[in-house]
């Protein structure tokens, strides 16, 4: 979502996309899970395959995982804290609820970001306020 | 403070992805409570191990689409990493698929119903 708004990511946002604090824990745990699935489900098959029928379900559950984590680690590893911010800004020129926004993502004066009357759209600028306090913090 | 508008759609699919995922939670953690509580003391302790080969099976699947919602919600939310390990691992631990259910919903102050 963000990066896509961002356009292209110079390579040394990628490096350090790849090599943060960050980046190195979900490779740590991309290679602790993912070995330990694909040998999970090898034991399934050979449970499987030795008479035990429910085995046949872990069999195809346990590669599924590996997927997932392959998914995620990505997924995650692409999430960069750049665009996250970004992703809190509403582009230039974006509509929100009827108002559009001056370049940088601003507002005009005197429009209330949390306008109570639509419970849904406020509980979620709350949620996004607290995310973009956070990410201040660890900045 | 402003610039942390967002739209109506996303607010819509962001609760869209909080709704899927309080419903699978419910019902993985309710299936784990099943086979752990019931299924597998009759399989070990009384010898009929038929509701446990129903049961654990299930739990698989259910576990698999509830999966798929962590990873919608976790992802469109920007969860932090724990938080996301907290998730996965509520589908198999008894018991604590409702604890974090709790605590996800607590964090977009939208009232369950």
């Amino acid at each position: 979502m963000g990066a896509a708004q961002g356009g292209p990511v110079a390579w040394g946002t990628v490096r350090g996309n790849w090599w943060s604090r960050r980046a190195v824990a979900l490779h740590v745990l991309l290679a602790v899970v993912v070995p330990g699935c694909l040998a999970a489900g090898w034991w399934m098959y050979s449970r499987a395959t030795h008479g035990d029928n429910i085995a046949w379900v872990y069999t195809v559950e346990w590669p599924f995982f590996a997927c997932y984590a392959v998914y995620m680690w990505w997924k995650l590893l692409h999430d960069d804290p750049a665009a996250r911010r970004a992703a809190m800004q509403p582009p230039s020129g974006a509509t929100v609820r009827g108002i559009t926004t001056r370049p940088g993502g601003a507002v005009p004066e005197g429009f209330d970001p949390y306008d109570e009357s639509d419970p849904e759209l406020a509980a979620y600028n709350r949620y996004l306020a607290s995310l973009h306090e956070r990410d201040r913090r660890h900045a | 403070m402003s610039g942390t508008g967002v739209t109506l759609e996303q607010a819509r699919r962001l609760r869209g992805a909080l709704r899927r995922y309080q419903i699978m939670a419910v019902v993985v953690g309710t299936m784990l409570l099943l086979l752990c509580v019931v299924a597998i003391p009759l399989q070990y302790a009384a010898g009929h191990p038929g509701m446990a080969e129903i049961v654990a099976p299930l739990h698989g699947a259910c576990y698999i689409v509830y999966l798929v919602t962590v990873a919608e919600l976790a992802l469109r939310a920007r969860f932090r990493i724990p938080e996301l390990l907290a998730m996965i691992g509520a589908g198999f631990l008894p018991g604590l698929a409702f604890v974090i259910e709790r605590r996800v919903s607590a964090k977009f102050a939208v009232p369950r119903a």
